[in-house]
């Protein structure tokens, strides 16, 4: 038998049915993304995670339910994240239904553990970044992360202005292409 | 150092371990039913599937918070004018033999005008005397019934199958009898549900000895509209063991459509 990592999201889902460990693959593999999918739409990294930690509670409060089907798992699991999300939105506030029914204590968010969060939800976004061209990936990371003008990382790279510019545009163009398509299971 | 994903892991393992803890003990007594029904006489057909997940609430008790019971009346009453259009499936599991499948689409228009003509389109194997062990494994086929609820003309098993067809009528009537249990909001796929809980009276079970397991009714909170219904059916072949199948009926569209003249043909069954 393959190990947790090994096997695919729909063997776990139908695996956690009867054994917590490959739910708990599932959501190392998963929980970051639906972090930043949350971190892209609500205000702070706290409601974030809670939508986050309500949406997994719920999922695998339904995972005896999950039946395997020509969506792929994710979609299962962002149609659940969606679900949460409109009805945050609706009541304005976020709901701890799922987790009261499963008897989950709440997890205390220090400053710390708020540093932490907003690494993870970015992470999908870095590993994105590193599928970048080198040339677009170092303009992007020169401007928008290191924050220097186009004219300084011009003058580093010995070429114009124009050429970091395009360099630039076409890197968000395709991080944001990228970002499409995964968002396509959100 | 607390690291939050981690500490949530932990939760949420923790949180499954109580949950396999608990379908132990329920799995447990429900093969002690099975055991306990072997030679008893139970309903035969496959298609008892869907009926008793719709008759569970038939039976259901409903004692709620004051203004839940209220509203809920209030709200599972529909106007004579109208035409119930509703659309559902039903998957069936078995854990022996172990399978699953799901029946449907199943589609129903009843004019809710007496005598409550309907026409249902449903994807069940409809003859009762071709079940055997098998039936909950297997898909259907599409066939049609019509006639009126208030003719019985749809009753195949001597009594009325009714809360096959239309279990929102089975929910008004557990209100006015003031039996079932209002749970509180649930959870079903990260949608937000009302879970009542139906304690199941002795007669829905052939043996005294078989304390039957209750069932659950998921409702829209603020519609009170039927969402999904669990429950179990214990299926009785003429030849081998009593099959357990748990059942889950889903309900994919339900609505009250105007009673025009277009609509009412919808409910006319002969007109095939």
């Amino acid at each position: 038998m393959r190990n947790g990592e090994q096997r695919s999201d729909t063997e776990l889902l139908l695996a956690a049915c009867t054994c917590s460990e490959p739910f708990g693959v599932f959501y190392e593999r998963h929980f970051a993304s639906v972090l930043a999918f949350f971190r892209r739409r609500v205000s702070g990294p706290e409601e974030a995670f809670d939508l986050a930690a309500e949406t997994f509670a719920a999922a695998l409060a339904s995972v005896s339910r999950f039946q395997p089907g020509p969506e792929p798992p994710q979609a299962w699991l962002f149609a659940i994240a969606r679900n949460k999300l409109s009805e945050a939105l609706r009541s304005s506030r976020i709901q701890d239904d799922a987790r009261r029914a499963l008897a989950m204590q709440p997890i205390r968010l220090d400053d710390e553990a708020i540093a932490i969060i907003e690494v993870t939800a970015r992470a999908p976004v870095i590993e994105l970044l590193e599928s970048l061209a080198p040339d677009q990936r170092g303009a992007i990371e020169a401007h928008h992360l290191a924050e220097r003008g186009y004219a300084q990382i011009a003058a580093e790279l010995r070429c114009s202005e124009s050429v970091v510019r395009k360099r630039v545009s076409r890197g968000l163009a395709a991080l944001r292409s990228s970002l499409g398509r995964s968002s396509s299971h959100e | 150092m607390s690291n939050p994903v981690s500490d949530l892991k932990r939760e949420l393992l923790a949180a499954a371990e109580r949950e396999y803890r608990r379908a132990a003990v329920s799995t447990g007594r429900t093969r002690m039913q099975a055991r306990l029904l072997r030679h008893r006489l139970l309903l035969a057909s496959a298609i008892v599937v869907i009926a008793a997940a719709a008759s569970v609430v038939v039976s259901a008790p409903w004692s709620t918070a004051p203004g839940f019971l209220e509203r809920a009346q209030a709200a599972l009453t529909p106007d004579a004018e109208t035409v119930l259009h509703q659309q559902w499936e039903v998957t069936s599991r078995s854990t022996d033999p172990a399978c699953a499948a799901t029946h449907g689409p199943n589609e129903i228009w009843i004019d809710q005008t007496p005598p409550h003509r309907y026409r249902a389109l449903l994807n069940f194997p409809p003859e009762p005397n071709k079940v055997d062990s098998r039936a909950p494994c297997r898909g259907g086929r599409p066939y049609e019934l019509g006639g009126t609820f208030a003719t019985g003309a749809i009753s195949l098993f001597g009594g009325t199958n009714l809360s096959v067809l239309d279990p929102v009528t089975e929910l008004r009537e557990a209100i006015r009898a003031g039996t079932a249990h209002d749970e509180g909001k649930a959870q079903l796929d990260g949608r937000t549900v009302e879970r009542i809980r139906i304690d199941l009276p002795p007669y829905a079970c052939p043996d005294s000895n078989c304390p039957p397991e209750p069932a659950y009714a998921y409702v829209d909170p603020d519609t009170f509209f039927p969402v999904e219904l669990h429950g179990s059916v214990f299926i009785d072949p003429p030849a081998g063991p009593v099959v357990s199948v748990r059942v889950v009926m889903r309900i994919v569209r339900f609505e009250y459509l105007p009673r025009t003249a277009a609509n009412l043909a919808l409910t006319n069954g002969s007109r095939r």
